[in-house]
């Protein structure tokens, strides 16, 4: 990769990977699953985590695991209606650079 | 370092940090490692860097620290403050401050010539006009001093003449009057050439070395800012 992921995208990014999982994820498990996409360093994402949970986009909750208690991160409405604004401007984002790469004319 | 002294570490760091801001990267990191499982341990800690890393990281989200001047990159989130050439950096940055501040002031410099400049361009009439009405009236009062001792002299001609006259009439008393009034105006008339002289000799030089020394310090001046 040598494309620089801003901080958008990796709020994107990690608002889609907790999305996915119903129940709630975990810090851990967000990292391997961002990792599937790009490369990010293991102190990457507790700050992204962390202000997503101060702007009311993820809410967290305590559940007992193995005899320990796990912190999940579950999407909110508010993280959702995020989510699609940020899909969405991804679309018309990258939809313009690859026309733009294969030659075409922008509409 | 073990997980252990890496938290013990990353507590301390976070000191300066609010309680529940602590707590909440405390218990984050903390159920990070177990989550992870004993096996990634190393891995973790070795891609963590140092706790001072990830304290930075930390606090600079909290805006504690400078505006993040780290970025999200193909390394993960990379930072230059934690780069070994930092000093070296910082004093190449001041050093082009320095020179930078070097070209804003010899920037003003320019700026305050064209300022001055125009300044004289768009005044030039009424300095052009002031200089001219005071050369003028200067000289104008110098020929009208010579003008009015040279009538002096005339006047004092005809009345001398005019006396003489009256002697030769019969009028004598009429006569020493009139060559009287006739030697009373020479005699100014003297005194107005000594005037002028003065004036030729000492006022108009001065006025003229007055004009020359402000030409001097006006333009002279504005040579020595260039």
């Amino acid at each position: 990769m040598v494309f620089n992921t801003g901080a958008a995208l990796l709020d994107a990014i990690v608002l889609a990977v907790v999305c996915k999982e119903k129940e709630g994820t975990y810090g851990y498990k967000i990292t391997q699953d961002v990792r599937q996409a790009i490369e990010v360093s293991e102190s990457t994402l507790y700050p992204v985590l962390r202000r997503l949970q101060k702007d009311d986009c993820l809410e967290v909750y305590d559940m007992e695991c193995g005899g320990r208690n796990r912190r999940y991160y579950k999407i909110t409405d508010k993280g959702t209606a995020q989510l699609k604004l940020y899909q969405s401007e991804w679309v018309n984002y990258s939809s313009k650079i690859t026309m733009l790469f294969s030659g075409g004319e922008l509409t | 370092m073990s997980r252990e002294e890496f938290m013990r570490q990353l507590e301390k760091l976070l000191m300066d940090v609010s309680e529940e801001e602590k707590r909440e990267a405390l218990s984050y990191y903390r159920s990070y490692f177990e989550d992870a499982g004993e096996e990634n341990e190393e891995r973790i800690l070795k891609e963590l860097e140092s706790p001072e890393k990830v304290a930075a990281t930390i606090k600079a989200d909290l805006g504690m620290e400078q505006p993040r001047s780290g970025a999200f990159t193909e390394h993960g989130f990379e930072d230059q403050r934690f780069e070994n050439r930092q000093t070296v950096d910082l004093r190449k940055k001041s050093s082009q401050d320095q020179s930078e501040s070097r070209s804003t002031y010899s920037g003003n410099r320019t700026l305050n010539m064209i300022l001055i400049a125009a300044i004289v361009i768009v005044t030039s009439p009424f300095w052009g006009g002031l200089l001219v009405g005071i050369l003028g009236s200067v000289f104008g009062t110098a020929i009208g001093i010579l003008a009015a001792t040279f009538a002096l002299y005339v006047a004092g001609g005809v009345l001398v003449g005019v006396g003489i006259g009256q002697f030769v009439v019969g009028g004598a008393a009429i006569g020493f009057a009139l060559v009287g009034a006739g030697m009373i105006v020479l005699a100014l008339a003297i005194l107005m050439t000594a005037l002028c002289i003065w004036i030729c000799g000492k006022a108009i030089p001065w006025i003229c070395n007055v004009i020359g020394r402000l030409w001097r310090s006006i333009f002279g001046g504005r040579e020595r800012v260039i």
